[in-house]
This record gives C-alpha cells, structure tokens and sequence, in this order.
C-alpha cells in the first residue's frame, strides 16, 4: 500500500488523538517498518489494518466510522494535492465515473506498484448513479468516505447506501448515490 | 486542512517521533535517489531507442528513395521500349508501304489492284496508330519538340479542304472551309503539328457525323499594335455530340481502354488527347462545347507571328526558301537501292518532286546542271562519299550556298552530326528512316535558314 496513505491515516490521528497517543500507539504495534513511513515509499497493507484497529481502540470510533472519516479526509488531501482531476469535472458524479476511466489509470502510470480497485458505473437517471466497487482490499467504507467527501466537495446532497452484491465481473459493493430522493439540502 | 501541531510533548515519545521522522526521511531519500537512478536510465534508453529510430527512419528513407528511382527508372526503361518497339514497328511498315506503291505500278489486273490498295490503306492505318501512340509518348515524355518554320496558312487550310472533301461528299456531307484570311500569308509556326490537329479534328468530324456538314474556321484576333497576330480555329459538327460525361472523359489518355468494345471508336482513342496536349504546349487551349444530339465546336487559338521576309517580294539571302515547303525539288544519293526506293517514295508522298541517284558524283553532276532545293546524301558511298559530296557541292558557284544538304546515316554516334556541320549539311539524319523525322528535318533546314 502507498506510503501517502500511512502519512495521511497518521496525520488524522495526530488531529484525532494527539501526537503523544498516536506515538504511543505506532510504539505498541511493533510494525515491520518501525513506522518510518514516506509518502513515495510502499508499505505492507498488515500494517495499515493493524493501525487503523489501534486507533479506532484508543479513540473509541469503530473501525467502519473511521475508514469513512479517513476517506473524507483523503478526499481533501486529493483535492488539495491534486487540483487537476478536478477542475476538468463539473460535478460530483462526473468526478466519480473519472476515477476508473482517467484517475486512478494516471495514479498507476505515476506508480505502476499501485494497487488500486476498479469501479464500473452507471447512471440511473437524472440525479441517481450507481457506483460498483470491486476489491479485494474490502475497503468499502474508505470508499463511501471518499464518495461522500466528493458530495460535500462539490456542495453537493445525495443519499449514499450500499451493499454488497454479485456483480458484473463478480462479488462486488454497490454504492448507490442519489440526489432526488430526499429534499433536505445541504447545510451551508 | 488546518495546519497541525504533530509535536509529542513528552521527551521520550518525541524523540520516537523525531526518530521516525529521520528514518522516513532516509528512506525517502533512498527511494528518491533510486528512482532518479530509475529515470535517468529510462532517459538514456529513450535517447537510445531515439537514435534507432532515426537510424530507421533515414533507413526506410532511403529504401523508399531507392524503390522510387527503382521505379522511375523502369518507367523510363518501359517508356524507352515503348518508344523503341513503335519505331522497330514503323520501318519495316514503311518499307510495306513503299514496296506496295513500288508494286502497284507494275500491276494491271484490277484485282490485283484493289488487293495492293488494301494492302496500303492497312498499313497506313497501322502507321496512324503507331505514330499516334509514339507521339503521345514523346508528349508525355516532355520529349516533344516544335520546329517553327515559316508557312502558308490558307494552304494549311486549303490541303485540310482537299484531304476531307472527297470522303465528307461520299457521305454526303458538306466540308465548309470559312478562311478569314488573305489568300496567301505567311507566319511562323510549326505547320505539321498544326496541321496534325486540324487533320485529327477534321477527321473526326467527318468520321462521326451522318448527316449535315463540318467546318473549319480560321479567324485573325484582334491585337494591339506590337503583339504577335493570333488565329482561332475552330471545327464544327452536326454529328451526335457528346454528354458531360462523355466530355470529361474526352482529353484522357486510355479512355478507350476500359470500354466495352462495341462502344469503342476506331483508332488508338489517343488522337483528340494528343491534340489537346499539343494546342497546350503550343501555347493554346483545345476547347469543347457540345450538346447531344446537336452537333460539337473545337475551338483553339493560336499565336502565329507573321513571318519576317527580308526585302520587297524577295526570299531570304543564303537559302531560297521555296513558296511551299511541300513541293521541293529534291535529290538523293545513296548506293543501297532500297534505302533510295523508300526514302524516294517518302519524299514524294510528302509531294516533293525527286530526282534518286546511286552514286555522290551523279548528284553533284545533278545539282552543277539542274535546279535543287535539297539534297539527301548517304555518308558512306564508295568513291566520293557523302562529306566529299557536300564539300563539292557547297564549293558550286552561286548553287551550292543556297542548297539544303541533309546527310543520313547508319551511325548512331552524336560526333556524325558534328562532323556533317562541319563540311557544311545543313542536318543529320540516321537511321532508319521515318518519314515524320524526315519532314521535320526539311521544316527545321528551312526554319533556320530562314532567320
Ligand atoms: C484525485 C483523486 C484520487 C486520487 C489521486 C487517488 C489515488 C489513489 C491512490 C494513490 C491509491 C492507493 C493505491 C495503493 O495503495 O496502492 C488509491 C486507492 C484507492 N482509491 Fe483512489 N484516488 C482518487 C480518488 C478516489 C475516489 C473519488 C474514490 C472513490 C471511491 C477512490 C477510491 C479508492 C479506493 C477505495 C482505494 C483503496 C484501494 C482499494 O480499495 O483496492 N479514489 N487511490
């Protein structure tokens, strides 16, 4: 897994827990990398399931709420980071069918050692679109974190649920995003 | 993101952190360090994979430069064989025709007659077509050359009238010359190549119409003071004329080639490309207005300056130039019969009066007694051969200066020619004979004599 993956989940829990817990904890989980992690470097996936389990313990956040929290907070880092793959989409669902067809396929051109998901999309009609996601990282709840962080991003209210189904090109959770059902809008 | 305090307050967890953070940095500078290694080399195999395409790249260049002299070369090679082939066809078609019109004489049983005339119009069919496809090919080639000489342009017209008249009247057609022109006038021009157009234009005319009439028309243009005077000839028809498409298709080569065969006209089909190729390179432009069903006009205008003529009614100084090109009084020399019989023949179809003779000292005797305008010699004769010849005849008092001497030859060296100049023949012909060589070398002696 991408070292900008470590240095951002620990940045969050530097805000989440302090740097003195987060220091405590990275101590007690006697990594294989002794926690020395660098965004260009590549790390065990173990290692970011063995963190994320100790943060969630330490902060009381189960671990589903915290992936999600962590995709949100990617998502801005992303946006932050890069700007690009975003001013060239007007809207969130734009933005979400380009990751398969044109972000994550320059992610793997700038490092070909990513692994990374695939996603197959769909529009439903105006305002709704489904959104598959296959991996065997089951990382569904970084997803629908980043998924969400997307809709506040572009200002932006839907409804989020999934499941996990059999699809297209096999087992599969399918994220179903939609912006009619509900007439609440976005609070400011 | 708001920027974070990532500071432990306690000494031993920030020296952790502090210690994680220099090894992240070592590790990161590793990976940076390798993946700079990673590009560089990626850069040097790109450099190199640079140089092999270019090398490819001048590689295939250079291939393809080579297929295409390969091919420009084999188009020339084929185009020269072509050309060759036609020439090898046309002499020994020439000595058919000579031999037939040498045999005809001597028949009297109209049987006999009626075959050896067959025999003739075959041939001369088959040298039109020869003659069609290697002047194309002399076009094409960019080989064609004009030899402008001074000539009557109402006889021009005039033989076009004698040489149609009698089959438009068997057709029942009317053959109208409307000749806006004084009754003689001179100008520069190549006259065979005009008269070449004019004859396949008339031709044809006559050819596809059934009923009605054909007419040549030359007009003098107007021009203003000190431009060269211009004529515009024109052929009209009352045959079937010709569709849009059928006039797209008129000025391409091999049009003929695709057709089915009972839609094709007679001939080599490469008669009315020819023409609209030598108006063009003659400065003018072959143009068709035709309707279905109504009748076709070619058009053409060319610019024909009026000949210069030195004196009062005179002719030039060295050479006499006869009133007609056409009708010289010629002698030739040459020990081999047949060679005398054919060129004899050639000559006087052309409508040159002549006088044949074996041997160089039987020509000078000729030339020292009798008027000429012309004489043909053989280089190598035994006793006094061609270049004695012309000496001799040259050093003839008041004659000999204004006589055309013409050498022909087996030779095919360029140093003849040189060497003919330099005893004083006017041109050089080799063998084999051909008749169209043979009058533009008659047309070319009198159009330089004549500046
Ligand atoms: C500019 C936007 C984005 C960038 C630059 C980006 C880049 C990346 C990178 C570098 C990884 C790590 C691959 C590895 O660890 O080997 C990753 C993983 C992932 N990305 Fe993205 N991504 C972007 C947007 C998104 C969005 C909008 C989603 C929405 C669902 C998404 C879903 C994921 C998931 C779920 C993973 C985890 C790997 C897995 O599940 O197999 N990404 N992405």
């Amino acid at each position: 897994m991408k070292g900008m993956v470590f240095t951002q989940l620990i940045e969050m829990a530097d805000t989440m827990l302090g740097p003195d817990q987060v220091e405590a904890i990275i101590a007690k989980a006697d990594l294989p990398s002794g926690g020395a992690y660098t965004a260009v470097g590549n790390y065990p996936h173990s290692e970011a399931v063995t963190l994320v389990g100790a943060f969630s313990e330490a902060s009381g956040v189960p671990v589903p709420a915290l992936l999600e929290g962590f995709g949100e907070h990617m998502l801005r880092f992303f946006h932050s980071n890069y700007p690009a793959f975003f001013s060239t989409c007007p809207d969130a669902f734009t933005f979400l069918e380009s990751v398969e067809t044109y972000v994550h396929v320059e992610v793997k051109k700038l490092y070909p050692d990513a692994e990374l998901p695939r996603f197959s999309t769909y529009r439903m009609g105006p305002g709704r679109l489904r959104f598959d996601y296959y991996s065997s990282r089951h990382l569904e709840n970084l997803a629908a974190g980043l998924i969400k962080g997307t809709l506040k991003l572009y200002n932006e209210y839907a409804v989020v649920t999934h499941d996990s189904i059999e699809g297209e090109h096999g087992p599969c959770v399918r994220f179903l995003i939609d912006k009619t059902t509900s007439s609440i809008q976005p609070s400011a | 993101m708001i920027p974070q305090e990532h500071t432990p307050a306690d000494p031993v967890l920030l020296a952790r952190r502090l210690d994680r953070e220099r090894r992240a940095r070592l590790e990161s500078e590793r990976l940076l360090e390798a993946k700079s290694r990673e590009l560089h080399l990626a850069n040097q195999d790109l450099a190199q994979l640079n140089t092999r395409l270019e090398a490819r790249v001048a590689e295939r260049t250079h291939e393809l430069e080579v297929a295409r002299q390969d091919a420009v070369k084999a188009s020339a090679a084929k185009s020269e064989f072509f050309a060759h082939m036609s020439h090898e066809i046309r002499t020994p078609l020439n000595g058919v025709i000579g031999a037939a019109a040498l045999l005809r004489n001597d028949l009297t049983h109209p049987q006999h007659l009626t075959l050896i005339d067959t025999v003739t119009s075959s041939a001369d069919i088959l040298l039109a077509l020869v003659n069609d496809v290697l002047d194309f090919e002399r076009i094409e080639s960019g080989r064609l050359e004009f030899f402008p000489a001074p000539f009557d342009l109402p006889s021009v017209i005039a033989r076009c009238g004698e040489l149609f008249g009698p089959s438009a009247r068997a057709k029942g057609l009317e053959l109208v010359l409307s000749c806006r022109l004084p009754d003689s006038l001179l100008v520069v021009g190549d006259t065979l190549r005009l008269q070449q157009v004019l004859v396949n234009l008339v031709g044809n005319a006559v050819k596809f119409t059934r009923t009605g009439k054909v007419t040549l028309t030359v007009e003098p243009q107007p021009r203003n003071p000190g431009e060269s005077s211009r004529y515009q000839f024109s052929v009209a028809d009352t045959g079937p004329g010709l569709d849009v498409e059928q006039q797209a298709r008129l000025f391409q080569p091999y049009s003929q080639a695709g057709r089915n065969p009972a839609d094709r006209k007679g001939g080599s089909g490469l008669g009315l490309v020819t023409c609209e190729r030598l108006v063009t390179l003659a400065g003018g432009k072959l143009e068709l207005q035709s309707r279905p069903g109504i009748g076709s006009v070619f058009t053409f205008t060319l610019t024909l300056p009026e000949a210069l003529i030195v004196g009062h009614h005179a002719a030039p100084s060295a050479l006499s130039i006869p009133k007609d090109v056409n009708s010289l009084r010629i002698v030739i020399a040459d020990d081999v019969k047949t060679n005398v019989d054919v060129l004899n023949l050639i000559l006087c179809r052309m409508g040159h009066t002549v006088t044949p003779y074996l041997s160089g000292l039987e020509a000078i005797e000729h030339v020292q007694t009798k008027p000429a305008d012309l004489v043909f010699l053989d280089l190598h004769m035994p006793t006094v051969d061609g270049f004695e010849a012309a000496r001799r005849i040259r050093a003839i008092p008041n004659v000999g200066a204004r006589i055309g001497l013409i050498a022909f030859t087996a030779d095919a060296q360029v140093e003849t020619n040189d060497a003919c100049l330099a005893v004083g023949f006017d041109a050089c012909l080799h063998k084999p004979i051909r008749p169209t060589l043979v009058k533009e070398t008659i047309a070319r002696v009198y159009a330089k004599r004549s500046v």
